[in-house]
């Protein structure tokens, strides 16, 4: 199999569950460094700049807020999951356990009939 | 340049000129061994620190050149002023110097045949002599102070001074609004990750580790383009229509229009048919870059102005025309065959009172009349009109055999497509006489008329091309669907 084409798919099967992650991920406050490092320790490691771009796009949303706030004598930019972005959340993630629910049924389908 | 080139091109303007190439190898390969016996027992590569550690232990490049010479003479005044490794250059320039006066001295006297003008050359000699040695002192000296001469390693950047350099680069790319906070954030990020390297090293990051990870973040453009918007000249809403549209221009208007009407008009008025031919396809290539412009300038319009797929009815989409129902047409009619051939017939029969009797209207003593390329295109014509009725009775008889018909068609209209452009060629399509003196007035209405006719002439050309290539079309899928049956 062409490896471009896996990896555009793998990318695109990526891309929304992203976005859940970093939100579930920040239900605690974070700053982008540790967030990074936390998805990565998790198992889903994202590269910087797809992060730092994706934390601005849902906070411009209202998914997240942000502030600087001095952390070990430096400014950090610290980002939570906004009073908005927690039903958002939830949302995405009954949709996501749903799908989950759905896929794992047609597999399961395939064997029987194989 | 690696380290090792480095070093090797600052020793080799002190090596001696005869043997530099060959001990240049030698030292290469001595070096390279070295470096390799080194890297099997660490059992990796080496880094470009490490490299350079063991050039160090080979000495300076002027120390190492120093080696390599069999003379160790020097300047000494109670003290060394110019060591053995400058010394050959201090004679060297001496002598060039020195001696390329001497030369001009010795040409001036030859030619003034004043040969007292050699006496002058020994003050200018001697302050030569005395200029060069202080500089050769001066350079020996700054040569030990600070290695002016054989410096071979790069100066390191700190980690900080290429944070600063890359973030420069960065802002320049960052969309204004956000520039400052968009910075602070990823310097703040970048910092972080020069702190924890650190950590895991134990000890401050030296430069390539500091550029290992700056390249892993990314060239400062590929890192801004992820905060610009997307954004596109023609979204991918219209796109496809964009192309279709500029398909259709080009393949179907633009290219038949240049192949059957203006390149066989040009090459027949001109006296060199690859000249006109080379204008003609020079004036498509510019007429179809003029098109995109237009095409893209309307379609980026459209996209900035309005979404036409947000509201949209499914009611409202045309209805399936019952010939797109099948590729294939199904059999005539015989009350649309009879109607062809009687059409087909009276159009015959007008064609030719019309050119035999060669009407002339007569408009208040201006008489309009077809002009003469009307005649001379009678027979022509007359086969087009009949290759119709042909048609229609092959829809009489056959009427299932629409393939017969479609063949009919096109040869009927690459027929009628000729004779288009045979008429376009002429210039002149309608007559217009009156009253000797021929006024302005006359003059003008004869050319307002002609270029009625003309665009008529264009246009019906347009819509047989058009005809002819969807008829072939049709022609080709029934082939294919047949096939495949």
């Amino acid at each position: 199999m062409n490896p471009e084409l896996f990896e555009n798919l793998r990318l695109e099967l990526r891309r929304g569950c992203v976005v859940v992650a970093v939100l579930a991920a920040l239900r605690s406050e974070q700053y982008g460094y540790t967030l990074r490092k936390t998805l990565a320790e998790r198992g889903l490691a994202i590269d910087e700049n797809t992060l730092y771009p994706l934390l601005r796009r849902l906070e411009s949303q209202g998914l997240l807020v942000s502030e600087w706030r001095e952390e070990d004598k430096r400014n950090k930019r610290f980002y939570r999951l906004s009073a908005e972005g927690e039903p958002v959340l939830q949302q995405l993630l009954d949709e996501l356990r749903s799908i989950n629910a759905s896929l794992e049924r047609i597999l399961a389908e395939g064997v029987v009939k194989s | 340049m690696n380290p090792l080139d480095r070093y090797l091109k600052a020793i080799r303007p002190f090596l001696p000129r005869a043997e530099r190439d060959d001990i240049l190898r030698e030292l290469s390969e001595n070096i390279l061994a070295e470096i390799k016996d080194r890297e099997t027992q660490l059992g990796r590569p080496l880094e470009d620190v490490e490299v350079e550690a063991i050039l160090e232990n080979h000495g300076s490049p002027l120390q190492l050149a120093g080696r390599y010479r069999r003379s160790y003479r020097s300047l000494s005044v109670g003290r060394e002023l110019i060591g053995p490794e400058l010394f050959p250059h201090y004679v060297t320039w001496l002598c060039l110097v020195v001696g390329l006066t001497a030369a001009m001295f010795a040409i001036a006297a030859l030619v003034t045949a004043t040969p007292s003008i050699l006496w002058r050359w020994l003050p200018v000699a001697g302050i030569q002599f005395a200029v060069i040695t202080l500089i050769m002192i001066g350079v020996e000296w700054a040569q030990k102070r600070h290695r002016l001469l054989d410096r071979w390693k790069e100066p390191a950047v700190p980690p900080e001074e290429l944070l600063r350099r890359y973030l420069h680069a960065l802002r320049f790319w960052l969309p204004k609004p956000d520039r400052d906070d968009i910075l602070a954030e990823i310097a703040e990020d970048l910092r972080s990750r020069f702190e924890s390297r650190e950590a895991e090293l134990g000890r401050p990051l030296d430069e390539s580790e500091a550029v290992v990870i700056l390249k892993q973040r990314g060239q400062p453009v590929q890192v801004a383009s992820g905060y610009l918007r997307q954004r596109h000249l023609i979204g991918p809403e219209l796109l496809p229509v964009y192309w279709f549209v500029l398909r259709v221009i080009i393949l179907w208007v633009l290219i038949p229009v240049f192949a059957v009407m203006v390149a066989p008009a040009a090459i027949r008025a001109s006296t060199n048919a690859a000249l006109a031919l080379g204008k003609t396809l020079w004036g498509l290539a510019m007429g179809s870059v003029f098109t995109i412009g237009v095409v893209t300038l309307v379609f980026a319009i459209l996209e900035r102005s309005h979404r036409p797929f947000r509201n949209w009815d499914p009611r409202k989409l045309p209805a399936v025309p019952p010939k797109k129902a099948s590729a294939a047409p199904g059999p005539v009619s015989r009350y649309m065959a009879m109607a062809e051939l009687v059409m087909s017939v009276a159009f015959c029969v007008g064609w030719i009172y019309v050119v035999r009797t060669q009407p002339v209207f007569d408009i208040e003593g201006v008489r309009l009349g077809l002009a003469p390329v009307w005649q001379s295109i009678f027979l022509p014509a007359l086969g087009v009109l009949l290759l119709g009725a042909v048609r229609a009775l092959a829809g009489l008889g056959r009427p299932s055999d629409a393939r017969l018909r479609s063949i009919i068609h096109i040869v009927g209209n690459a027929g009628a497509l000729a004779l288009i452009a045979v008429l376009l060629n002429a210039g002149t399509w309608v007559s217009v006489r009156g009253p000797s003196p021929v006024s302005k007035s006359l003059t003008d209405a004869a050319a307002a008329v002609n270029l009625g006719v003309w665009i008529t002439l264009l246009v019906l050309g347009i819509v047989f091309a058009v005809d002819i290539a969807q008829e072939l079309n049709r022609v080709v899928r029934k082939k294919t669907a047949a096939a495949l049956c």
